[in-house]
């Protein structure tokens, strides 16, 4: 029982790092309606960043993470305004290519600089670790659901609460009628590149924590966070926390559970467990738990 | 229609005059002149390439010192008729598809491959060095290699050593409750195939088994799988970013067994360093052993170890952009074995691609100055099963490696351990 | 006075292949190209077609897929796999001859595309997109835990393309003076002409129309009576036959197969080789593989000219390694960014300069 109680609580830190995850492509998708595949290497930059600014020059952490934070906001700001502001008025599909081509280069860049070592980080909650009922976690897990729970809060607030929010999604919605009401278009895309780009950097933060370590490969666990946004809606905050969740604690109730229950299943089924939950999930919900329905226009 | 074709045609016939032509006479592959071509085809980039960067820097050192100070292969020959080393080294990404096209790249200029990294990969290659008849000295100590005729295995194989280390508890009176935990692929599951042997000759059982992939981040799984079965020493067919997660997350659940792990599951970046130790330094300095081939520790120079001081002197000399490194060490070792294959091909006056095989299997008790265990190779499988001896490693961040010596042996198990059909 | 482009007459000059006495004269190069290729060239370069001759298969077929039909897949490598193992299986441990293992594949793929097909009839755009993703590391599991058929995470071998004794890798055994290389070349190299052919007399006949009906306007195309159902999942078959068959020989000439081979890097390639060669035509896909496959290797040859770039292997910064990858990622975004159309727009582009000449502003 201990078991199910121990996978359950690292199955919800997992999740929430992917959720982290999640909610970064969320933003760009709301505003944008643009898939990043890049995300996950933008996350990696967003992290090589903070150990550049802490572990080797030396800033203390708490000031690495925003310094790093407004730099990737900065990139993101960059990436949107060099390539994809061309970009307007193309098939998806290419843009998404695009994104696709940014992974690449920035992921050998990273390589290039960092090599493939794996670092730490240096973060303050290294590998403390509390003890609650029998159950152990690590105190940085903590940290990391009180993150997301918290960036969900922000992105409600400002999407639903804020001018610069429902500008944001109505510029997704219909560009044009948006410019017909005076909402700065562009304006919109750069400021959901640059959320994107600081959110990314949190996650990149969480998802290299204790005990896992920051090396390039980590550009890979965005992977499994895809179908976590996916599930809850790619257009919906709160259902890429949902989602993320769900697909952390059934990535690790399968991995723990499968060869027992199921061993016919082979090994490590838990890879795909994410993408199963995925196509299951929009065979009945084509949009995703909580995405908006799209209407075609003839 | 029309544009295609034409476009096609024009395309084949410009890269036909382009392109150059066939050579109308074959000389001796890899050799021209003084100069002797080798191959090395090594993960140069991505995750492998904490592995195949330092192993190609202990190639290329060790191969420069051939040049430089030896004067170049064929100690017998006058300085000015010696052989020049050079190398053609390619980049396999650590993808087997990859491996192959550089092979291809390569097969036409090289006379033998000093490296092929990676026991998929290898074997992605198998059926065309068969074909060429390329000597290939495999980066992996796969169980497989014995089998081979033109795979030379320069280290005792990975069965071999998870049966030392159960030799060595059975040694100490221990009963273990045995569990393992490795990565899913042929790597991992040499490393279990190995411990199946130990447990049927030693008398104790698996307890629990777990897996994890490559890419994994979370490892609750597994560990919670081995504190379930109440294993008290787990055996560990992983590699560097897995190890730091599996024992991380054992440190955090306050599971701690003594871990026993396959040379490839170590990094020194899992210890850190001594001003920036790792968060895991404590657990893993009380709980963690690695167990290796045979070898001197780096700096060792007590007899026994002169290798080890050739390595440490042209380390210093050409090889200071590179920090000390186990797999520094292990790619020089391995060039080492190539430059003694050189020699005695050049001795039997035979350069060519099948001199070097013959070259190999008349390989005999060549001491490797205790970077290696001695080296007798020969033409039949059970002559080509490496020594077998290993040496059991704890966590000590003071050594340059952060590896210290624990014990070194060589369990008549490991020897009979069924390596050949 | 010579009849300005794209005006017929007759059904025949809109429907015939070879539309003037100049493109047979084009076709009869090509032939000669192909024929002589093997005599002139070195086993390196050989090797290097044959490898563009067997992606362009594949891209053919998610060209017909993305760039006619508008579906957006991101699941080519697992098709390619499914037709590399189920050549291993048919030809190795049923030991079938060619002419059967290799059309079983495709047949296999198609029946695999069948299956996926519907799944686009629910989901539009990205969604299908990150689905098609999610086929990949299916793709994986399976390749790594069906055992028995696949070899597990280590992979197995795969036969040469053999009828009976006749084995065309290796047509030296006949007697013939060709090698490895030589005999692989020309044995790849007609199919894909056969293929290559086939894909564009579809896309030039009804459902090729129907195809591109789809990509344009979806909602329009139901309207004027276009089965959607059945044309997305006859993209779907028909994009997976082409992948099957091409990973079907692939196998065949590597001769070693791993689960690791079919990843998600792979289906970028094709997709990069099919926006890089043009959406939407057939050569262009040809053209794609090639600058693909060719690329790493130029790069490679053009390193000792190249500034910054070290030699060593090894060593920190920019090394070849890294360079040839990120002029990879470079060249997908510049051709999205600049070229659209990719290098079959920059050929017809090309051409219209030259035959609008002086004018061509």
């Amino acid at each position: 029982m201990t078991d199910l109680l121990q996978l359950l609580v690292q199955g919800v830190a997992l999740g929430a790092a992917y959720a982290l995850v999640a909610l970064g492509f969320v933003v760009i998708y709301k505003a944008t309606a643009v898939i990043n595949f890049a995300h996950g290497e933008l996350m990696l930059l967003g992290a090589y960043l903070v150990y550049g600014l802490h572990v080797e020059a030396g800033l203390p952490f708490l000031l690495a993470v925003p310094l790093a934070m407004a730099l990737m906001a900065f990139v993101g700001w960059g990436v949107e305004r060099l390539l994809l502001r061309r970009m307007v008025g193309r098939p998806t599909f290419s843009v998404v290519m695009i994104t696709l081509g940014l992974a690449i280069v920035l992921r050998q860049a990273i390589a290039a600089r960092f090599g493939f070592e794996e670092r730490l980080l240096g973060d303050p909650w290294g590998s403390s670790a509390l003890a609650l009922g029998g159950v152990q976690f690590n105190v940085v897990s903590a940290v990391t659901v009180a993150a997301s729970g918290a960036l969900l809060a922000l992105f409600f607030a400002f999407f639903r609460g804020t001018k610069a929010g429902v500008a944001m999604r109505a510029a997704a919605f219909d560009h044009e009628a948006a410019l017909a009401l005076g909402i700065p278009v562009r304006s919109v895309h750069a400021w959901s590149w640059m959320i994107a780009g600081a959110t990314a950097t949190v996650a990149g933060i969480f998802l290299a924590a204790f005990p896992a370590s920051l090396s390039p490969a980590l550009g890979f666990a965005a992977f499994r966070a895809f179908p976590a946004a996916i599930l809850g809606g790619l257009d919906s905050p709160g259902g890429a926390v949902v989602g993320g969740l769900t697909v952390g604690v059934v990535e690790m109730l399968v991995q723990g559970y499968q060869p027992q229950l199921a061993p016919w299943l082979g090994t490590n089924v838990h890879v795909v467990t994410a993408y199963v939950l995925m196509i299951g999930v929009l065979m009945v919900r084509p949009y995703g738990l909580f995405g908006t329905r799209e209407v075609e226009r003839v | 229609m029309r544009n295609g074709l034409r476009v096609l045609a024009l395309t084949a016939v410009v890269l036909l005059v382009a392109t150059a032509c066939r050579a109308q006479v074959k000389t001796a592959v890899g050799v021209e002149g003084r100069t002797i071509t080798l191959g090395v085809i090594s993960p140069l980039t991505g995750a492998a390439a904490v592995i195949g960067k330092p192993l190609t820097r202990g190639n290329e050192v060790y191969f420069q010192y051939v040049n430089d100070v030896l004067g170049g292969v064929g100690q017998k020959l006058p300085k000015e008729e010696r052989y020049k080393i050079a190398l053609a080294t390619t980049d396999s990404q650590y993808r087997p598809d990859v491996q192959v096209q550089q092979y291809n790249a390569i097969k036409g200029k090289v006379l033998m491959l000093a490296q092929s990294l990676g026991t998929a990969h290898t074997n992605a290659i198998l059926p065309q060095i068969n074909e060429d008849k390329i000597l290939t000295v495999a980066a992996t100590l796969s169980s497989d290699w014995p089998k081979q005729k033109y795979v030379v295995a320069t280290g005792g194989p990975y069965p071999g050593q998870f049966i030392n280390a159960a030799q060595y508890l059975k040694d100490k009176g221990v009963s273990p409750k045995v569990g393992i935990i490795y990565q899913d692929d042929d790597y991992g599951l040499d490393g279990v195939k190995g411990l199946e042997y130990a447990a049927k000759e030693f008398g104790f059982q698996i307890l629990a088994r777990a897996t994890y992939k490559a890419t994994d981040t979370a490892y609750a799984a597994p560990v919670t799988a081995m504190r379930a079965a109440g294993v008290d020493h787990v055996f560990l067919a992983s590699t560097p970013a897995a190890t730091g997660g599996i024992l991380g997350t054992a440190a955090t659940l306050t599971y701690a067994p003594q871990w026993i792990g396959l040379s490839p599951a170590w990094a020194g970046s899992l210890a850190g360093t001594a001003d920036k130790p790792s968060p895991i330094l404590p657990y893993i300095t009380q709980r963690l052993w690695i167990i290796t081939d045979a070898q001197c520790a780096w700096g060792d120079t007590k007899a026994g170890c002169e290798g080890m001081k050739e390595l440490i002197d042209n380390h210093k000399k050409f090889g200071g952009d590179q920090p000390p490194d186990y797999y520094f060490t292990f790619g020089y070792t391995q060039a080492r074995v190539v430059h003694q294959i050189l020699e005695k091909a050049v001795e039997q006056g035979d350069l060519t691609r099948e001199g070097v095989v013959k070259a190999f299997e008349s390989l005999k008790n060549v001491n490797m100055g205790g970077l290696l265990n001695e080296i007798s190779y020969g033409p039949t499988c059970k002559e080509k099963v490496p020594a077998t001896a290993s040496t059991i490693w704890r966590i000590d961040i003071k050594e340059p490696i952060a590896l210290a010596t624990v014990a070194t042996l060589d369990s008549p198990a490991a020897k009979k351990f069924p390596y050949c059909p | 006075m010579s009849r300005p482009e794209g005006l017929r007459t007759r059904y025949e000059t809109e429907l015939a292949l070879l539309r003037h006495g100049a493109d047979r004269v084009w076709v009869a190069l090509l032939v000669a190209g192909v024929v002589v290729a093997p005599f002139l060239l070195e086993d390196f370069w050989l090797s290097v077609l044959t490898f563009t001759a067997i992606a362009a298969i594949g891209a053919i077929g998610l060209n017909l897929l993305t760039g006619f039909t508008g579906q957006v897949s991101l699941g080519h490598a697992f098709f390619l796999g499914l037709g590399a193992y189920a050549a291993a299986y048919l030809g190795g441990d049923l030991g079938l001859p060619v002419l059967v293992w290799l059309p079983g594949a495709g047949l296999l793929g198609a029946l695999a595309g069948t299956l996926i097909g519907p799944f686009a009839l629910r989901l539009r755009g990205l969604y299908l997109a990150i689905v098609t993703l999610g086929l990949v590391f299916l793709g994986e599991y399976l390749f790594s835990n069906l055992r028995s058929v696949t070899g597990g995470p280590q992979g197995r071998s795969v036969v040469s393309p053999r009828v009976g004794d006749l084995n065309f890798a290796d047509l030296g055994a006949l007697g013939l003076p060709l090698d490895r290389e030589q005999s692989w070349f020309l044995f790849a190299v007609p199919i894909l002409l056969v293929l290559a052919v086939a894909a564009r007399n579809i896309v030039r006949s009804r459902p090729g129309r129907a195809f591109q009906a789809i990509r344009d306007r979806e909602i329009a195309a139901v309207i004027i009576g276009v089965e959607l159902a059945r044309y997305k999942v006859a993209a779907f078959a028909l994009s997976s036959f082409y992948a099957a068959v091409c990973g079907a020989l692939l196998g065949s000439y590597v001769r070693h197969v791993t689960p690791a081979s079919f990843d998600l890097f792979v289906s970028i390639q094709f997709v990069a080789m099919v926006i890089v060669g043009g959406v939407g035509t057939v050569y262009g896909s040809i053209f794609g593989a090639l600058f693909i496959v060719l690329l790493p290797r130029v790069v490679e040859q053009l390193s000792p000219y190249l500034p910054l770039v070290s030699g060593a292997s090894v060593g920190g910064g920019l090394t070849l390694a890294v360079v040839n990858q990120v002029i990879y990622g470079l060249l997908i975004i510049g051709f999205l960014v600049a070229e659209p159309l990719g290098l079959a727009g920059m050929w017809a582009r090309l051409r219209l300069y030259f035959r609008t000449w002086p004018f061509s502003y």
